[in-house]
């Protein structure tokens, strides 16, 4: 492939990023009564919408083909715009709570930091393996039969691809591949890269949430920014979908610690679980930790209302409802995700765990996951605590459960999973770390 | 006061830290790596010469393929579980096919074509791949002997099927 046509396919793809970010400013500002959303949650809803869009188009009969992509992704914008263009005043695209923070240093290395991974991406010198046998093998076979090949799928030898899994990712890497042309890895890998960079984002707004020193909130984005592009070049995570699950963990994290008066926090945590249920099947558990706390939350300061209700459930069951309907009409749920509980494993799995935390590529990062009970206790960081120790939960449950060797289970996916949960506990520490001389609150 | 003196020396550690690991990364993927140091497909990645020699073979297999046959992977004798990541890699670069295992006996008795890797016709790996004695070789995968197509890396024959 010419270094031409692969520039033509990065371009489609940020194009269609930035139409998906157009289009999810939209949806959620017409969901919100107006209320115009953040960038990322506003971002992420674009993907859910075109992922949505997706598959009515296959239920509707449509063959997924450049035109039809196309023509369904900008009508959808279209009719977004025009609605809200005709409802509502449209104001800025992007209202940040609070005060901009302005670009500092620390903006300055996490955008170096970026451009490092975006550099080993771009040079397939970080391809995560599961780009080749899993997300890029469904997106060809996804391209080639004009939409999600369930017939693939169900087939008993393609379990290896984890047929059960939810499709974001492929369907983005197929929607580009599709309209570019040609199926291109440097090109396709810039979703991870967008990723990344929506991460730093909805840290950064975080952080200035939180009402930090200015020189702390840039420490603890360069902080976040550099750890994560370490690993992610290190352990090849160019082309995977776990910066997809850091990414709406965090996301979700500072919609539930948000207390706007306005629906937005509500359809911001919508947005974040549904992204996250989208993007892997430990997504569609994060989607109920998220939705989860996020109604108890509301039912503890009496503020439960069917809105409040419906703005949080809907989104993911938007997106888990059709994908639990069609796993299970094609039989495409695998016996070997759970298993009987078999503590005799423990001892194992326990020697499995500490070699993940101290995998090289990782360079020590994962112990400041032995800060989250303490990060529970403060009220900047519980949110991302609560979520990091419940997915860990869940992770550690799937270990002692799985009916294959927990072992090389363990060593070949818990150093990946420990990138959904470091962001949490770094940005936690950083806000604690930040407040230190006030002391806890317990608010 | 000394608490915030902490704070920002354990900030300044950690920066440091993210810089020097950063740093560390960045000189590894940008150093020269020696050719030919991962001929082992698990090992692969895709700028690997080993894997792009491979995938641009498979380019010449589907084209040779009828289109949505159905393609066992017969690789010389592999260490470990090197054969299924070959396998992997197959199916990744045939995805106009579907592709299967000659080493599953549930799997290659639905295939039409073999593609093999460094194994050719009659030679002493496929009685170790197929898990049948030498002298049941044939009956077990019964191949056309002539390949179809022939490239130093393998070849692609025909299944005889009655």
């Amino acid at each position: 492939m010419t270094v031409g046509a692969t520039l033509f396919a990065a371009l489609v793809v940020l194009l269609l990023a930035a139409l998906a970010w157009r289009l999810g400013f939209h949806v959620l500002s017409l969901a919100g009564g107006g209320h115009e959303p953040s960038a990322v949650p506003a971002w992420l809803a674009g993907w859910m919408t075109i992922h949505l869009l997706l598959t009515g188009l296959q239920a509707l009969g449509v063959l997924w083909t450049r035109w039809s992509v196309l023509l369904g992704v900008g009508a959808a914008w279209l009719l977004a715009a025009g609605a809200h263009r005709r409802y509502f005043r449209l104001g800025s695209v992007f209202r940040p709570r609070g005060q901009t923070p302005r670009f500092g240093w620390g903006d300055a290395l996490a955008g170096l930091a970026l451009a490092g991974f975006a550099f080993a991406a771009w040079t397939l010198r970080s391809v995560n393996p599961d780009f080749i046998f899993h997300w890029g093998l469904k997106a060809k076979k996804f391209v080639l039969a004009g939409g999600v090949d369930f017939a693939y799928l169900a087939r008993p030898w393609n379990h290896y691809t984890h047929p059960d899994y939810p499709t974001l990712l492929p369907e983005l890497y197929a929607a580009s591949s599709l309209l570019a042309g040609r199926f291109a890895e440097p090109a396709l890998l810039l979703w991870s890269v967008l990723c990344f960079a929506a991460l730093l984002w909805v840290a950064r707004e975080w952080l200035a949430e939180q009402g930090l020193a200015s020189g702390v909130r840039q420490a603890g984005l360069a902080f976040l920014a550099l750890a994560v592009a370490v690993f992610g070049i290190g352990y090849l995570q160019a082309g995977g979908a776990d910066l997809m699950i850091a990414l709406g963990l965090v996301a979700g994290a500072a919609a539930l610690g948000r207390e706007d008066p306005d629906p937005r926090a509500d359809l911001e945590l919508g947005t974040a679980a549904a992204f996250a249920a989208a993007s892997k099947i430990e997504g569609v558990v994060l989607a109920g930790f998220l939705v989860g706390l996020g109604l108890s939350q509301a039912i503890l300061r009496g503020q439960l209302s069917r809105a409040k209700l419906l703005r949080q459930l809907l989104p993911p069951v938007a997106v888990i409802g059709p994908w639990v309907a069609l796993n299970l009409h094609h039989g495409l749920f695998q016996g070997t995700n759970t298993g009987s509980f078999d503590p005799s494993r423990l001892g194992a799995i326990w020697e499995a765990l500490a070699a993940s935390l101290a995998v090289p590529a990782w360079h020590g990062f994962p112990y400041l996951l032995g800060l989250l009970p303490v990060l529970l206790v403060f009220r900047r960081s519980r949110w991302l605590a609560a979520l990091a120790l419940l997915q860990l939960g869940l992770y550690l449950y799937v270990y002692v459960t799985t009916p294959v060797d927990p072992v090389f289970y363990v060593r070949s996916s818990f150093p990946r999973l420990l990138l959904h949960l470091v962001p949490a506990a770094i940005l936690g520490a950083v806000a604690v770390l930040g407040t230190l001389p006030r002391g806890p609150t317990t608010r | 006061m000394a608490r915030r003196a902490a704070a920002i020396l354990i900030l300044a550690a950690g920066l440091a830290w993210a810089g020097w690991a950063f740093a560390a990364e960045l000189a590894r993927i940008l150093a020269p790596e020696p050719q030919a140091t991962r001929p082992l497909p698990q090992r692969w990645e895709p700028d690997t010469p080993e894997a792009r020699e491979y995938l641009t073979w498979l380019e010449e297999v589907d084209r040779t393929l009828p289109p949505g046959s159905t393609v066992a992977v017969a690789p010389r004798p592999l260490p470990g579980s090197e054969e299924f990541f070959l396998y992997l890699w197959t199916a990744y670069g045939l995805p106009r096919h579907d592709v299967v295992r000659a080493s599953q006996p549930w799997t290659w008795s639905r295939a039409d074509h073999v593609v093999t890797y460094r194994l050719r016709h009659g030679d002493p790996g496929w009685h170790q791949l197929l898990g049948s004695p030498p002298e049941q070789v044939q009956q077990t995968l019964p191949l056309v002997p002539e390949p179809i197509l022939e490239h130093p890396l393998g070849a692609v024959y025909r299944v005889a099927r009655p």
